[in-house]
Protein backbone atom coordinates (compact mmCIF):
# COMPACT_ATOMS: atom_id res chain seq x y z
CA UNK A 1 0.00 0.00 0.00
CA UNK A 2 1.08 3.62 -0.51
CA UNK A 3 0.07 4.63 2.85
CA UNK A 4 2.43 1.95 4.48
CA UNK A 5 5.39 3.09 1.49
CA UNK A 6 5.18 6.59 2.87
CA UNK A 7 5.95 5.73 6.47
CA UNK A 8 9.09 3.60 5.72
CA UNK A 9 12.14 5.10 6.78
CA UNK A 10 14.72 6.83 4.04
CA UNK A 11 17.97 5.00 3.29
CA UNK A 12 20.60 5.75 6.29
CA UNK A 13 23.12 7.96 5.01
CA UNK A 14 20.90 9.87 2.89
CA UNK A 15 20.34 13.48 4.28
CA UNK A 16 16.24 12.53 4.72
CA UNK A 17 17.16 9.43 7.30
CA UNK A 18 18.31 11.98 9.67
CA UNK A 19 15.19 14.04 9.96
CA UNK A 20 12.19 12.96 11.53
CA UNK A 21 9.12 13.71 9.03
CA UNK A 22 7.23 16.33 10.61
CA UNK A 23 3.90 15.25 12.20
CA UNK A 24 0.89 15.28 9.58
CA UNK A 25 -2.20 17.72 9.48
CA UNK A 26 -4.75 15.34 10.07
CA UNK A 27 -2.84 14.55 13.38
CA UNK A 28 -2.84 18.07 14.67
CA UNK A 29 -6.66 18.27 13.58
CA UNK A 30 -7.59 15.23 16.09
CA UNK A 31 -5.39 17.02 19.02
CA UNK A 32 -6.73 20.05 18.62
CA UNK A 33 -10.67 18.67 18.26
CA UNK A 34 -9.82 16.24 20.61
CA UNK A 35 -8.33 19.30 23.22
CA UNK A 36 -11.05 21.57 22.47
CA UNK A 37 -13.39 18.64 23.61
CA UNK A 38 -11.62 17.77 26.54
CA UNK A 39 -12.22 21.42 27.59
CA UNK A 40 -15.94 21.29 26.73
CA UNK A 41 -16.52 18.21 28.68
CA UNK A 42 -14.37 19.65 31.95
CA UNK A 43 -16.35 22.89 31.49
CA UNK A 44 -19.71 20.70 31.38
CA UNK A 45 -18.50 18.92 34.61
CA UNK A 46 -17.56 21.56 36.63
CA UNK A 47 -20.71 23.26 36.04
CA UNK A 48 -22.70 20.66 37.06
CA UNK A 49 -20.53 19.81 40.11
CA UNK A 50 -21.06 23.77 40.52
CA UNK A 51 -25.06 23.47 40.34
CA UNK A 52 -25.28 24.60 36.77
CA UNK A 53 -26.95 22.86 34.27
CA UNK A 54 -28.37 20.01 36.26
CA UNK A 55 -26.67 17.07 38.04
CA UNK A 56 -25.32 15.69 34.98
CA UNK A 57 -21.50 14.33 35.47
CA UNK A 58 -19.46 11.33 36.41
CA UNK A 59 -20.15 11.13 40.12
CA UNK A 60 -23.64 10.44 39.37
CA UNK A 61 -22.42 7.04 38.44
CA UNK A 62 -20.69 5.92 41.75
CA UNK A 63 -22.09 8.13 45.17
CA UNK A 64 -25.10 7.38 46.70
CA UNK A 65 -26.73 10.72 45.55
CA UNK A 66 -27.67 9.18 42.15
CA UNK A 67 -30.64 11.64 40.88
CA UNK A 68 -32.70 7.99 40.12
CA UNK A 69 -32.69 7.35 44.10
CA UNK A 70 -35.45 10.18 44.34
CA UNK A 71 -38.10 8.16 42.36
CA UNK A 72 -40.09 6.14 44.37
CA UNK A 73 -39.37 3.84 47.58
CA UNK A 74 -37.28 1.67 44.64
CA UNK A 75 -34.30 -0.07 46.57
CA UNK A 76 -30.37 -0.13 45.35
CA UNK A 77 -29.75 -2.57 42.34
CA UNK A 78 -27.14 -4.22 45.32
CA UNK A 79 -29.62 -4.74 47.26
CA UNK A 80 -32.24 -5.93 45.11
CA UNK A 81 -31.66 -9.93 44.99
CA UNK A 82 -35.68 -11.12 43.85
CA UNK A 83 -36.58 -12.39 40.84
CA UNK A 84 -38.10 -9.16 39.07
CA UNK A 85 -41.19 -9.50 36.98
CA UNK A 86 -42.84 -6.34 34.86
CA UNK A 87 -45.41 -4.92 35.88
CA UNK A 88 -48.77 -7.27 36.23
CA UNK A 89 -51.13 -3.91 35.76
CA UNK A 90 -48.85 -3.49 31.81
CA UNK A 91 -50.77 -3.46 29.22
CA UNK A 92 -47.98 -5.69 28.06
CA UNK A 93 -48.37 -8.12 30.30
CA UNK A 94 -50.82 -10.60 28.97
CA UNK A 95 -48.87 -11.02 25.68
CA UNK A 96 -45.43 -11.40 27.20
CA UNK A 97 -43.71 -11.60 30.32
CA UNK A 98 -39.93 -10.57 31.30
CA UNK A 99 -38.61 -13.00 34.06
CA UNK A 100 -35.37 -11.30 34.67
CA UNK A 101 -32.89 -12.17 37.59
CA UNK A 102 -32.04 -8.42 38.99
CA UNK A 103 -28.56 -9.90 39.62
CA UNK A 104 -27.77 -9.65 36.07
CA UNK A 105 -28.04 -6.00 36.15
CA UNK A 106 -25.61 -5.44 39.39
CA UNK B 1 7.52 -11.09 17.69
CA UNK B 2 5.14 -11.48 14.74
CA UNK B 3 2.12 -13.63 13.95
CA UNK B 4 1.72 -16.17 11.23
CA UNK B 5 -0.38 -15.32 8.67
CA UNK B 6 -3.03 -17.25 8.93
CA UNK B 7 -3.03 -16.72 12.70
CA UNK B 8 -2.91 -12.95 11.84
CA UNK B 9 -6.04 -13.40 9.52
CA UNK B 10 -8.00 -15.34 12.18
CA UNK B 11 -7.04 -12.56 15.04
CA UNK B 12 -8.37 -9.85 12.65
CA UNK B 13 -11.52 -11.48 11.80
CA UNK B 14 -12.32 -11.61 15.32
CA UNK B 15 -11.32 -8.27 15.83
CA UNK B 16 -13.50 -6.91 13.04
CA UNK B 17 -16.40 -9.04 14.33
CA UNK B 18 -15.84 -7.59 17.87
CA UNK B 19 -15.93 -4.03 16.75
CA UNK B 20 -18.35 -4.01 14.25
CA UNK B 21 -20.33 -5.75 16.79
CA UNK B 22 -19.83 -3.32 19.52
CA UNK B 23 -21.03 -0.75 17.02
CA UNK B 24 -23.85 -2.62 16.06
CA UNK B 25 -25.17 -3.38 19.74
CA UNK B 26 -25.06 0.20 20.32
CA UNK B 27 -27.15 0.97 17.58
CA UNK B 28 -29.73 -1.23 18.87
CA UNK B 29 -29.14 0.55 22.40
CA UNK B 30 -29.64 4.22 20.80
CA UNK B 31 -33.16 2.90 19.18
CA UNK B 32 -34.17 2.26 22.57
CA UNK B 33 -32.41 5.26 24.50
CA UNK B 34 -34.60 7.66 21.59
CA UNK B 35 -37.80 5.76 22.66
CA UNK B 36 -37.44 6.06 26.50
CA UNK B 37 -36.41 9.92 25.26
CA UNK B 38 -39.43 10.17 23.43
CA UNK B 39 -42.21 7.75 25.18
CA UNK B 40 -44.15 8.59 28.06
CA UNK B 41 -45.62 4.91 28.02
CA UNK B 42 -45.23 3.24 31.26
CA UNK B 43 -45.56 -0.49 29.47
CA UNK B 44 -42.64 0.70 26.73
CA UNK B 45 -40.74 2.46 29.17
CA UNK B 46 -40.18 -1.03 31.42
CA UNK B 47 -39.63 -3.21 28.53
CA UNK B 48 -37.25 -0.48 26.63
CA UNK B 49 -35.46 -0.31 30.40
CA UNK B 50 -34.85 -4.07 30.86
CA UNK B 51 -33.83 -4.67 26.91
CA UNK B 52 -31.24 -1.78 27.61
CA UNK B 53 -29.91 -3.44 30.54
CA UNK B 54 -29.84 -6.62 29.08
CA UNK B 55 -28.06 -4.95 25.35
CA UNK B 56 -25.42 -3.44 27.77
CA UNK B 57 -24.73 -6.17 29.77
CA UNK B 58 -24.71 -9.06 27.28
CA UNK B 59 -23.87 -7.30 24.48
CA UNK B 60 -22.27 -3.74 24.56
CA UNK B 61 -19.51 -4.64 27.31
CA UNK B 62 -18.24 -7.93 26.48
CA UNK B 63 -17.59 -6.65 22.86
CA UNK B 64 -16.01 -3.90 23.56
CA UNK B 65 -13.59 -5.90 25.93
CA UNK B 66 -12.85 -8.27 22.76
CA UNK B 67 -12.54 -5.49 20.45
CA UNK B 68 -9.79 -3.72 22.63
CA UNK B 69 -8.02 -6.81 23.75
CA UNK B 70 -8.05 -8.51 19.93
CA UNK B 71 -6.76 -4.85 18.88
CA UNK B 72 -4.16 -4.62 21.30
CA UNK B 73 -3.27 -8.23 20.22
CA UNK B 74 -3.65 -7.13 16.57
CA UNK B 75 -1.59 -4.58 17.59
CA UNK B 76 1.25 -5.74 19.36
CA UNK B 77 1.94 -8.59 17.38
CA UNK B 78 2.16 -7.15 13.75
CA UNK B 79 4.55 -4.80 12.02
CA UNK B 80 1.84 -2.06 13.45
CA UNK B 81 2.69 -1.80 17.04
CA UNK B 82 0.74 0.14 19.18
CA UNK B 83 2.87 3.32 19.95
CA UNK B 84 4.45 3.59 16.31
CA UNK B 85 1.65 5.25 14.22
CA UNK B 86 -0.72 8.15 15.04
CA UNK B 87 -3.47 5.75 14.09
CA UNK B 88 -2.62 2.60 16.28
CA UNK B 89 -2.71 5.14 18.69
CA UNK B 90 -5.20 7.48 18.61
CA UNK B 91 -7.39 4.37 18.23
CA UNK B 92 -5.94 2.97 21.47
CA UNK B 93 -6.84 6.04 23.44
CA UNK B 94 -10.41 6.59 21.92
CA UNK B 95 -11.13 2.99 22.54
CA UNK B 96 -10.16 3.47 25.94
CA UNK B 97 -12.06 5.99 26.82
CA UNK B 98 -14.77 4.59 25.06
CA UNK B 99 -14.57 1.94 27.35
CA UNK B 100 -14.31 4.10 30.31
CA UNK B 101 -17.32 5.71 30.08
CA UNK B 102 -19.20 3.11 28.83
CA UNK B 103 -18.72 1.38 32.15
CA UNK B 104 -19.30 4.41 34.33
CA UNK B 105 -22.52 4.40 32.31
CA UNK B 106 -23.82 1.06 32.64
CA UNK B 107 -23.85 1.82 36.32
CA UNK B 108 -27.15 3.84 35.32
CA UNK B 109 -28.17 1.96 32.99
CA UNK B 110 -28.41 -1.23 35.11
CA UNK B 111 -29.85 1.05 37.72
CA UNK B 112 -32.71 2.12 35.15
CA UNK B 113 -32.94 -1.78 34.16
CA UNK B 114 -34.01 -2.88 37.68
CA UNK B 115 -36.35 -0.23 38.44
CA UNK B 116 -37.98 -0.79 34.84
CA UNK B 117 -38.17 -4.48 35.86
CA UNK B 118 -39.87 -3.97 39.59
CA UNK B 119 -43.06 -4.69 40.08
CA UNK B 120 -43.11 -2.47 42.78
CA UNK B 121 -41.63 0.44 41.36
CA UNK B 122 -44.37 3.35 41.05
CA UNK B 123 -45.71 3.95 37.72
CA UNK B 124 -44.34 7.55 38.28
CA UNK B 125 -40.99 6.47 39.52
CA UNK B 126 -40.62 4.80 35.86
CA UNK B 127 -41.28 7.45 33.78
CA UNK B 128 -39.09 9.66 36.15
CA UNK B 129 -35.82 8.13 35.05
CA UNK B 130 -33.76 9.40 31.94
CA UNK B 131 -31.87 8.55 28.60
CA UNK B 132 -28.44 8.02 28.14
CA UNK B 133 -28.38 9.53 24.63
CA UNK B 134 -25.24 12.30 25.39
CA UNK B 135 -23.23 9.16 26.03
CA UNK B 136 -24.46 6.46 23.17
CA UNK B 137 -24.58 8.82 20.47
CA UNK B 138 -21.54 10.56 21.61
CA UNK B 139 -19.89 6.64 22.14
CA UNK B 140 -21.31 5.79 18.19
CA UNK B 141 -19.32 8.96 16.74
CA UNK B 142 -16.12 8.26 18.80
CA UNK B 143 -16.53 4.41 17.42
CA UNK B 144 -17.16 5.84 14.23
CA UNK B 145 -13.96 7.63 14.06
CA UNK B 146 -11.75 4.55 15.21
CA UNK B 147 -13.49 2.50 12.31
CA UNK B 148 -12.21 5.15 10.18
CA UNK B 149 -8.96 5.35 11.15
CA UNK B 150 -8.71 1.30 11.12
CA UNK B 151 -9.74 1.19 7.74
CA UNK B 152 -7.79 4.22 6.12
CA UNK B 153 -4.39 3.73 8.50
CA UNK B 154 -3.73 7.50 7.48
CA UNK B 155 -0.14 7.87 7.43
CA UNK B 156 2.15 9.10 10.36
CA UNK B 157 4.61 7.84 12.60
CA UNK B 158 5.40 8.77 16.14
CA UNK B 159 8.67 9.78 16.97
CA UNK B 160 9.17 6.50 18.93
CA UNK B 161 8.35 4.59 15.87
CA UNK B 162 10.26 6.60 13.52
CA UNK B 163 13.22 5.57 16.11
CA UNK B 164 12.67 2.20 15.84
CA UNK B 165 12.46 2.32 12.06
CA UNK B 166 15.83 3.83 12.22
CA UNK B 167 17.12 1.18 14.28
CA UNK B 168 15.77 -1.31 11.98
CA UNK B 169 16.86 0.40 8.74
CA UNK B 170 20.30 0.85 10.38
CA UNK B 171 20.67 -2.99 11.05
CA UNK B 172 19.16 -4.23 7.64
CA UNK B 173 22.01 -1.73 6.31
CA UNK B 174 25.17 -1.62 8.20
Amino acid sequence: MNQEKSDLPSTPGTPAAATRPPTPRWVKIFGIVGVALLVLILVVVVASLAGFGGEHNPARHLGADHPTTATGNHTRPADHHGVAMVDDESPRSDAWSLDVPARLFV
Amino acid sequence: MMMKPGLRTFALGVHIVASLGWIGALAAYIVLDLTVARSADVGTLRACYVAMGLITTWSIVPLAFASLVTGLIMSLFTKWGLFRHYWTLISLVLTVFALVVLLLEQITVAYYADVGADPNAADAAVQALGHTLPHSVGGMVVLLVVTWLNVQKPRGVTPYGWRKQQEQSARANP
